[in-house]
C-alpha cells in the first residue's frame, strides 16, 4: 500500500509537475500573444498603408512625342510620391545637390496646395482633403504630362515622400528628355455625326483606336465664322488660328483621350445642333502644331448620319 | 420555513420590476404608422421593425454579392462563394471588418421604417417608389445620411426588405435613408434601370425630399440640418450624381427644396461606364460578369436606345435575361455562377466588341450619358473617395480617371490594396464610420 501510496504520490508530483509546466508553456503562450492581440494582430485601419524606409520609385518614359511625354511610374512598396516635368535649370546639377532639389520640388508643391487648401477654408469648409491626397501619387500612375514644346528639353522626375513629415523619403529618379522637333505618332482622327451626337476616334495605322494620344476638338456654325470665310475663302484660317493658341496656350485645352462622344443639345456641351445649320469641326492633336490637325464640313438635319475619314478633312493643304 | 416570506418578497419585487419594465417598454413605443401629423405627407409609412444589434448583424443582412453575413461565419462555405477570402496584399479579413464595424455603440436599437414616396420613371410618369429609413431609437439623428446602395440582385436584398449594412452607422446616431431603386421593393416587376445616373439620383433625392418633412412631423428632424451623401459600387456613382443634382438643382438657399450638403463618401463606384466597357472589350475579360447583362439592359432599356439586346449580347445571355436578371429571385453570386464564363467574347457579339461599329456608337451615347466624369463639372462639397487597386468587379481606372477629372476638387482620394470588391465594401462603410467619428472628435475640440 505504502508502495502504491508512494507511487501515486509521485505520480500527483509528476503530474504536478506536469500541469506546472503545461502552465507555464500556456503563460508563455499567452505571454506572447497578448502583445500580438494588441499590436499585431490584424485590425481594420482604413487608411492607405504607406512606407518611407527603403522606398524605390521607379519611372519609364514610354513615349515621347513632340508636344507630350508619357512616363509609368510605380514603387517597390506602397507609398507616396511625388512626379513632375520642369524645363531644366541652369547651372544646377539635381543628381549631386538631390536634398535641395527634392525639397525645394516638394516645397513648391506644398505651397501650391496650402493656397489652394485656405481658398476653402475660407469658405468655411470644415474637411478639406490633405496634401498627400492632393499633390501626391501612390501606387502605380501612368501620366501624359500635355503642353510641351517641340525640340526641347525637360526633366522628368519622382521621388518618394513622407506626408507626416513632408520632407523626401528617398533617392530621386530623373531623366532628361528632350521633346521631338516633329510628332512621329501615326495617327488620324475619324469623325462621326449620327442625329444630335457626334463622335471622335483616334485610330493607329491598324484601324484601332488609340487612347493614350491627347487632341482636342472643337465645332462650330459656319455663320459664327463666316466673317472668317469670307476673307479667307476658306474656314481652314479660323482653325489654323485656334491650333496655333492651343500650341501657344495648351492649358487653355480640354484634353480627350480614345473615343468621345458628345451629345450637342447646348445643355450638356456648349455647341447645339440646328436643322439645316452648315458646321464644321476641327480635331487638334496635342503634338505638335498642325500634325494632326482635321477639319470636317457637314449639314446638320436631325437623322443625319456622317462618318468622315481623314481624306474628307477640309484642310488637305495642312496633311502630311 | 423562515426563508418564505424573503422568498415571496423577492418574488413580488421581481414582479414588480419585470411589470415596469414591460411598461417602460410599452411606453417607448412609437407607432409611426398611425400618426394625424404624416397623414397629408408625400412619406407614407407601410411598415416598422425594431433591429437589436447588441448580438450582432441580423439575418436579413447581406454582402454585396448576395452573401449572407451570417453565412460568412460559416467555413462550410463553398470557396466559389467566398468572395472575401483573405487578399494576399492585406492581412485583414472580412469577419475581422464585421466585428469592427459594430465597435461604435452609442446605442443599439433601430428603428427601421419602411415606406413609399412619389416620384418619376424613365419616361417622366408619377411611380410609387419605396425605401427604408433608419433611426436610432433613442433621441434625434446627430444628421441624416442619403444612401445610395449597391447593386442587388435578388428583391430579398432591396434596402425596404433588408437590412442595409450601412445601417451599422446608426449605432453612431445617425439616421439613414435609403431608396430602393426601381426595380426593387414595391416596384420589383419593373425591369431596373441600371446605372442610368439621372433617373436613379432623381429618385433618390425624391426620397430625401418625401422623408425632410415627415421627420419634422414626427419630431425626429436631425440636429444637423445639412446632409451626408454615402454609397458603394453602383452606389458610389449613385452617391457622385447625386451630389451633382444636389450641387446643380438644389443648390440655392432661397428655395424651399434647398439641400445643404455637408460631406459625401463613394467607394468602388463606376465612374466612368466608357472606360469599363472598354477594359471588358480590351482585356477580354469580365470580372464581374453579371454586370455585362445588367449594364446593357440599363443602358438600352433605360436611355431607349434603338437596338435590341440580341445586337449587342450572345443568344444564350439574351434568352436567360429575364429568367436570370429581371425575375429578381437570383442573387449576383448566383447569376454569375449560371453565366459561367468571364471571357467577353463569350458574353458579347463581335459588333459590340468592335468600339467603331454602329451599334457601339449608339452604346457610347448611353455610356456617356451615364459617366459622371463625363459631365462638366467639380464637386464643390467635400468627398472622400475610396477604391480598391485590386477590385476584380468595378475596375480600378474607374477611380483613376475620376482622379485626373477632379484634379483641383476637394476629393480625399484613399486608394490601396484593400482586397476584393466585397471586402472593400466593408473597409468602405468601416471607413465611413471612422471618418464621422474622428470629425466629432476635432469638432468638439475646436468647440472647446
Amino acid at each position: 500500500m505504502k508502495t502504491k501510496d508512494r507511487g501515486c504520490a509521485a505520480q500527483r508530483q509528476k503530474t504536478a509537475t506536469l500541469k506546472d509546466k503545461r502552465l507555464n508553456r500556456r503563460q508563455f503562450i499567452l505571454f506572447l500573444l497578448i502583445p500580438y492581440t494588441l499590436f499585431l494582430a490584424p485590425s481594420c485601419n482604413t487608411e492607405a498603408a504607406f512606407e518611407t524606409k527603403d522606398v524605390k520609385v521607379n519611372m519609364t518614359i514610354k513615349n515621347i512625342s513632340s508636344g507630350f511625354v508619357e512616363c509609368e511610374f510605380s514603387t517597390n512598396k506602397d507609398a507616396y510620391y511625388l512626379i513632375a516635368i520642369q524645363d531644366p535649370w541652369e547651372n544646377f546639377n539635381p543628381t549631386t545637390n538631390q536634398k535641395q532639389f527634392m525639397q525645394l520640388a516638394l516645397d513648391s508643391a506644398y505651397a501650391e496646395y496650402l493656397i489652394w487648401r485656405n481658398d476653402l477654408l475660407r469658405k468655411k469648409e470644415f474637411n478639406v482633403a490633405p496634401f498627400s491626397s492632393h499633390s501626391l501619387q501612390y501606387g502605380n500612375t501612368t501620366r501624359i504630362f500635355t503642353g510641351l514644346m517641340p525640340d526641347r528639353d525637360y526633366w522628368v522626375y519622382a521621388f518618394p515622400v513622407d506626408p507626416e513629415t513632408m520632407t523626401p523619403a528617398g533617392k530621386l529618379v530623373l531623366e532628361n528628355v528632350k521633346t521631338l522637333f516633329a510628332s512621329t505618332v501615326e495617327i488620324r482622327f475619324e469623325y462621326r455625326v449620327r442625329g444630335m451626337w457626334d463622335y471622335v476616334y483616334p485610330v493607329d495605322t491598324l484601324g484601332r483606336i488609340n487612347s493614350r494620344y491627347p487632341y482636342t476638338f472643337l465645332t462650330v456654325d459656319s455663320a459664327e465664322i463666316a466673317s472668317s470665310i469670307a476673307e479667307y475663302g476658306t474656314p481652314v484660317h479660323f482653325f489654323t488660328e485656334w491650333a496655333i493658341d492651343l500650341f501657344q496656350y495648351p492649358e487653355l485645352a480640354d484634353i480627350f483621350y480614345g473615343v468621345k462622344a458628345t451629345e450637342n443639345d447646348g445643355i450638356k456641351s456648349t455647341s447645339k445642333f440646328e436643322e439645316g445649320h452648315v458646321y464644321y469641326t476641327g480635331i487638334n492633336g496635342l503634338d505638335g502644331l498642325f500634325k494632326h490637325l482635321a477639319v470636317y464640313k457637314f449639314t446638320w438635319h436631325e437623322d443625319c448620319v456622317y462618318y468622315f475619314h481623314d481624306t474628307d478633312s477640309t484642310n488637305l493643304f495642312l496633311k502630311d | 420555513m423562515r426563508n418564505i416570506p424573503i422568498r415571496i418578497a423577492v418574488i413580488i419585487l421581481s414582479a414588480a420590476a419585470l411589470l415596469s419594465s414591460c411598461r417602460f417598454r410599452q411606453d417607448e413605443f412609437v407607432d409611426f404608422m398611425n400618426t394625424e401629423t404624416t397623414k397629408d405627407l408625400k412619406f407614407r409609412v407601410i411598415s416598422q421593425t425594431e433591429t437589436d444589434l447588441s448580438n450582432g448583424l441580423p439575418y436579413n443582412c447581406y454582402l454585396p454579392d448576395g452573401t449572407r453575413v451570417h453565412d460568412l461565419c460559416d467555413e462550410s462555405l463553398p470557396e466559389e462563394s467566398q468572395p472575401l477570402k483573405k487578399p494576399a496584399t492585406s492581412s485583414v479579413t472580412a469577419t475581422a471588418v464585421l466585428q469592427d464595424l459594430l465597435k461604435y455603440r452609442n446605442q443599439n436599437r433601430v428603428i427601421e421604417i419602411v415606406g413609399t414616396y412619389p416620384s418619376t420613371d424613365s419616361n417622366g410618369n408619377e411611380i410609387t417608389l419605396s425605401g427604408k429609413v433608419m433611426l436610432p431609437k433613442n433621441g434625434v439623428p446627430k444628421r441624416m445620411i442619403l444612401v445610395s446602395h449597391y447593386t442587388v440582385c435578388s428583391n430579398a436584398e432591396a434596402p425596404s426588405n433588408c437590412f442595409s449594412l450601412e445601417g451599422v452607422l446608426v449605432n453612431s446616431g445617425y439616421g439613414l435613408i435609403i431608396p430602393d431603386y426601381i426595380g426593387y421593393g414595391v416596384t420589383a416587376d419593373e425591369v431596373h434601370p441600371y446605372l442610368v445616373m439621372d433617373l436613379t439620383a432623381h429618385n433618390v433625392v425624391d426620397m430625401y425630399l418625401a422623408v425632410k418633412p415627415w421627420l419634422e412631423a414626427i419630431g425626429r428632424k436631425a440636429d444637423d440640418p445639412s446632409l451626408d451623401l454615402m454609397g458603394y459600387s453602383q452606389g458610389g456613382a449613385t452617391t457622385m450624381a447625386v451630389q451633382y443634382l444636389i450641387e446643380t438643382d438644389y443648390s440655392n438657399a432661397n428655395d424651399i427644396d434647398h439641400i445643404m450638403l455637408h460631406r459625401v463618401f463613394a467607394g468602388g463606384g463606376p465612374y466612368d461606364v466608357q472606360a469599363t466597357y472598354e477594359r471588358f472589350v480590351n482585356t477580354d475579360t469580365a470580372g464581374y460578369p453579371v454586370a455585362v447583362p445588367l449594364v446593357l439592359q440599363g443602358m438600352i432599356k433605360g436611355n431607349k436606345l434603338n437596338m435590341e439586346f440580341s445586337d449587342m449580347m450572345q443568344p444564350r445571355l439574351c434568352e436567360h435575361m429575364d429568367e436570370w436578371i429581371n425575375s429578381k429571385i437570383y442573387t449576383s453570386a448566383q447569376i454569375n455562377k449560371l453565366i459561367g464564363t468571364k471571357v467577353t467574347h463569350e458574353l458579347l457579339t463581335e459588333e459590340a466588341m468592335e468600339q467603331k461599329s454602329e451599334k457601339v456608337a449608339e452604346l457610347y451615347k448611353a455610356m456617356t450619358l451615364n459617366s459622371i466624369i463625363a459631365y462638366d463639372w467639380e464637386p464643390k462639397a467635400s468627398v472622400y473617395m475610396m477604391h480598391s487597386m485590386d477590385d476584380e468587379t468595378v475596375p480600378y481606372t474607374n477611380a483613376t480617371h475620376a482622379r485626373s477629372h477632379w484634379k483641383e476638387a476637394n476629393i480625399t482620394y484613399n486608394f490601396g490594396h484593400y482586397g476584393g470588391h466585397v471586402l472593400t465594401c466593408l473597409r468602405f462603410i468601416y471607413a465611413v464610420q471612422e471618418l464621422l467619428a474622428q470629425e466629432e472628435a476635432e469638432r468638439r475640440k475646436y468647440e472647446d
